[in-house]
C-alpha cells in the first residue's frame, strides 16, 4: 500500500511540476508543488479537505498487523486446537472476532524499548479490561483517525476542526498562533501549517492514558505526534503520523494509511454518545440492585442454548 | 486555573465597556446603531463571501430564562440597574459559604467563583430582564398539562435529590451532555468554524460533556424521522447577514430529565446568528412544540467574542474524569451497609 502510494505520489508531483512549468504560473511556484487533481478551498490556494472522511482499515485491531483472531479475549484451546473466544464475547461468535490486517507501521514493527514491549504484551493479555476505549473514553491522537468511524473535517480560514464519530471526541487544529493550554488533554494540542499541499499537524500535550489500538500498543505522557495529511485526489488523503516518545520507543516511528471521502449523498457524522451506553459496564457493580445478571440465547441445534450468568463485585484495585 | 479566572475578569471588563458604549441597552438594532464604532463597522466576510462568524464566543449570563416576578411588566433594565446587578453578583456575600457538612448541597456548593465557571455575573448584552423576548411577559407558554408535568418532575427531582440507587438517579453527574438551545453557563463557550457549505460549532461543556455540532448549509433534507439525536439534526442557510439553523429529530430525553424547558422530542428549534458588532453575535432561538407549549417562544442572547490567541476554550473531558459518580454510588452502598 505504502509503496504503491509513493509511486502515485511521484507521478502526481512530477505532473504538477510539469503543468506548473508549462503554464508559467508564479502563484504555483510560490506555493510549491500543487496537485491539480485536488480541489482548492474557495478564495484560497490551499487544498480543500473539508467533508466526511474515514479510514477503511483494520489497523485499529493491531497497528503492526495480525492474522485473524477468534476474539479480543481468548481462552486457551485444547492441546490440538486453537485458542477459543473467552466467556465475555463467546455469544457474539464470528461477529466478536478480530479481523486480519496488514498493519500500518512503516517497517512493520514498533521500536519498543524492552521494558515497554513487556508492558505492551501485558496490556494485550488484559486488553478487554484495560483498553480505555472500552469505557467510552476519548481515543486520543492518532487512534481516533483509524478507529473506523467517520471524521468530519471543518476547514475554516485559521482553524480546522476535526470531529470524530466515536465518543464525541474532536479537536481544533490551529493554523494561527495561539497559547498552548499547558496541560495534557485526551485529544492534545494541535498546531497545523500547510507544506505545499500537505497539512502538517504537530500534536503535543497528549494525556498518557490513551492507547494506540486494541492490542495494547501504548505510549507515555511524553509522546508527540507529527501528522501529515496529503490529498492525492478529491476522494482520498494519504495520512501519515510519526510518533516520538523516547521513554517508550528507541526511535520515532511512522504509520501510513489512506483516508477516503465518504461518497454517499448527504454523508454526515452522526452522534455516537457512548457514555450512557457503557454505564452498566462501569457502574453496574455499584447499583443497589444488580441489573444485568442472566442471559440465555438459543442458537438452535448448531450451538444449543448458551446461558450466561453475570456476577458483579467491587474492584480489588483502587481506581485512582 | 488562574488563567481561566483572569479571562473571566477580562471578559467582564469587555462586557462593561460594551455596555457603556451601548448607552441604554435596547434591542439589537438600536444597540448597534447607538454604538459610535458601529457606524463604520461592516461585518467581516470569509474568502467565499459569507459573513464571518468564526471565533470563540461566550454567551454566559446571569439573566434568567424567565422574567422574575420583581420585574413584571419591565422589559429592560436601565444602565444603572445593570451596573448595580452585576456589582451585587460579583460582591454577593455568602458565595463561598459552606452548607451543612455532609449534605449534598455542601458538596455541590464546594466551588467558589474563582474555581468554577458555574457562576455568571454579566447581564445579557441587551439589558433585558429575561432571555425570553416572546411572549412579551417573559414566561414559557406551557400548556396546562405540560405545566403540571414540569412541576411534578421538578418536585420528584427535589424529593430524590439524595438518591443513588444507580447512575440514572444522578442525571447531572453522568456527563451525558447539555441540551439545545444552551442557555446555561455550563455550555456557554463555543468555537465556530465555517466552510462554504457547512459549519461546525464546538461547545465546551466540561461538566456535562461537550459537543461538535456540524451544520450543513447545502440544502439537504433532514434525517429520516426515526433517526434521533441528542442535539437533533441541524440544517442551516443564510438569510442576508443572518445564519438561520433549523433543528429537528431530537431524541426523547424524558428519561434523562434533561429536555429543554420540558420540551418533547418533537421540539422544532430555529436559531438565528447575526454578527451585529465586531465582538457581538446576536443569538435568537425560537422553540416550537405544540405538545408542550401553546405558542412558539423566542429567547435572545448576546454572544461576546473571546480572544482567539489566548485560546481559553478547552476539551470537554467530563466522562473521562468522572470519578465522582463512582464515589457517589460506592458511598451510597457503604451507607446502606451502615444502616
Amino acid at each position: 500500500m505504502r509503496q504503491r502510494y509513493s509511486e502515485a505520489m511521484k507521478v502526481v508531483l512530477v505532473g504538477g511540476v510539469l503543468l506548473g512549468a508549462a503554464a508559467c504560473q508564479p502563484a504555483m511556484e510560490d506555493e510549491g508543488m500543487m496537485n491539480s487533481d485536488v480541489p482548492r478551498l474557495e478564495g484560497t490556494t490551499h487544498p480543500d479537505i473539508h467533508g466526511v472522511w474515514q479510514a477503511f482499515s483494520e489497523v485499529e485491531y493491531n497497528l503492526e498487523g495480525q492474522a485473524a483472531q477468534a476474539a479480543l479475549v481468548l481462552h486457551e484451546g485444547v492441546p490440538n486446537g486453537s485458542p477459543v473466544p473467552n466467556a465475555p464475547v463467546l455469544a457474539l461468535g464470528a461477529l466478536g472476532g478480530a479481523p486480519p490486517s496488514l498493519g500500518a507501521v512503516v517497517g512493520g514493527t514498533i521500536p519498543y524499548r524492552p521494558e515497554a514491549l513487556a508492558q505492551r504484551d501485558d496490556n494485550r493479555a488484559h486488553a478487554i479490561t484495560r483498553d480505555p476505549a472500552v469505557k467510552c473514553l476519548m481515543p486520543g491522537v492518532p487512534r481516533a483517525t483509524y478507529m473506523g468511524y467517520p471524521i468530519q473535517i471543518t476547514q475554516g480560514t485559521s482553524k480546522i476542526l476535526m470531529a470524530y464519530g466515536f465518543s464525541n471526541a474532536g479537536r481544533t487544529v490551529h493554523l494561527d498562533e495561539v497559547d498552548a493550554p499547558g496541560i495534557d488533554s485526551w485529544m492534545g494540542h494541535s498546531v497545523g501549517r500547510w507544506d505545499g499541499d500537505t497539512l502538517v499537524v504537530e500534536v503535543s500535550e497528549l494525556i498518557e492514558q490513551t492507547w494506540l489500538d486494541r492490542s495494547g500498543n501504548f505510549h507515555s505522557a511524553g509522546m508527540t505526534v507529527t501528522e501529515r495529511y496529503t490529498p492525492i485526489t478529491p476522494y482520498h488523503i494519504e495520512y501519515e503520523a510519526t510518533i516520538t516518545d523516547p521513554d517508550t520507543f528507541t526511535e520515532p516511528w511512522t504509520i501510513a494509511l489512506p483516508l477516503y471521502k465518504r461518497m454517499e449523498e448527504h454523508a454526515q457524522v452522526l452522534e455516537y454518545r457512548c457514555v450512557e451506553m457503557v454505564e452498566e459496564l462501569i457502574y453496574g457493580h455499584l447499583r443497589k440492585e444488580q441489573l444485568v445478571s442472566h442471559w440465555e440465547g438459543d442458537y438452535g441445534r448448531r450451538g444449543g442454548t448458551l446461558v450466561i450468568d453475570v456476577r458483579r463485585e467491587p474492584t480489588s484495585e483502587p481506581d485512582l | 486555573m488562574s488563567r481561566l479566572y483572569s479571562a473571566n475578569v477580562s471578559l467582564l471588563a469587555t462586557a462593561t465597556v460594551f455596555l457603556l458604549l451601548a448607552g441604554t441597552p435596547a434591542s439589537a438594532q438600536e444597540l448597534s446603531a447607538d454604538s459610535e464604532a458601529a457606524d463604520q463597522w461592516t461585518v467581516p466576510r470569509t474568502p467565499w463571501g459569507h459573513p464571518d462568524l468564526q471565533g470563540i464566543w461566550d454567551s454566559k449570563t446571569q439573566t434568567p430564562l424567565e422574567r422574575p416576578s420583581e420585574y413584571a411588566g419591565k422589559e429592560y433594565l436601565t444602565q444603572e440597574e445593570v451596573d448595580a446587578l452585576e456589582r451585587r453578583t460579583v460582591e454577593a456575600e455568602g458565595r463561598d459559604e459552606r452548607a451543612e457538612t455532609g449534605t449534598v448541597a455542601d458538596v455541590e456548593g464546594a466551588y467558589n467563583q474563582a474555581f468554577s465557571t458555574f457562576f455568571a455575573t454579566k447581564v445579557v448584552g441587551t439589558g433585558r430582564t429575561s432571555l425570553i423576548v416572546d411572549p412579551a411577559d417573559g414566561q414559557i407558554p406551557y400548556t396546562p398539562l405540560a405545566k403540571q408535568l414540569v412541576a411534578d418532575r421538578a418536585e420528584k427531582n427535589r424529593a430524590s435529590r439524595e438518591d443513588a440507587d444507580g447512575p440514572e438517579d444522578r442525571p447531572s453527574d453522568r456527563c451525558l451532555g447539555f441540551t439545545l438551545p444552551c442557555t446555561s453557563p455550563l455550555c456557554a463557550f463555543s468555537r465556530l468554524v465555517q466552510t462554504p457549505d457547512s459549519l461546525t460549532l464546538y461547545y465546551e461543556s466540561g461538566h456535562w460533556g461537550g459537543a461538535y455540532r456540524t451544520i450543513p448549509l447545502d440544502g439537504r433534507p433532514h434525517l429520516p424521522s426515526h433517526i434521533r439525536q441528542w442535539h437533533g439534526d441541524a440544517r442551516g442557510h443564510w438569510e442576508d447577514e443572518t445564519l438561520v439553523v433549523d433543528t429537528t429529530n431530537f431524541s426523547d430525553m424524558e428519561n434523562s430529565r434533561t429536555s429543554f424547558g420540558g420540551a418533547s422530542k418533537e421540539m422544532h428549534l430555529v436559531e438565528r446568528f447575526t454578527r451585529v458588532e465586531s465582538n457581538v453575535i446576536m443569538y435568537r432561538a425560537t422553540i416550537e412544540d405544540p405538545e408542550t407549549f401553546t405558542q412558539p417562544w423566542t429567547i435572545e442572547m448576546t454572544w461576546q467574542k473571546a480572544d482567539s490567541s489566548e485560546n481559553l476554550i478547552f476539551e470537554s473531558a467530563c466522562h473521562e474524569g468522572n470519578y465522582a459518580l463512582t464515589s457517589i454510588l460506592a458511598g451510597a452502598r457503604v451507607l446502606e451497609g451502615a444502616r
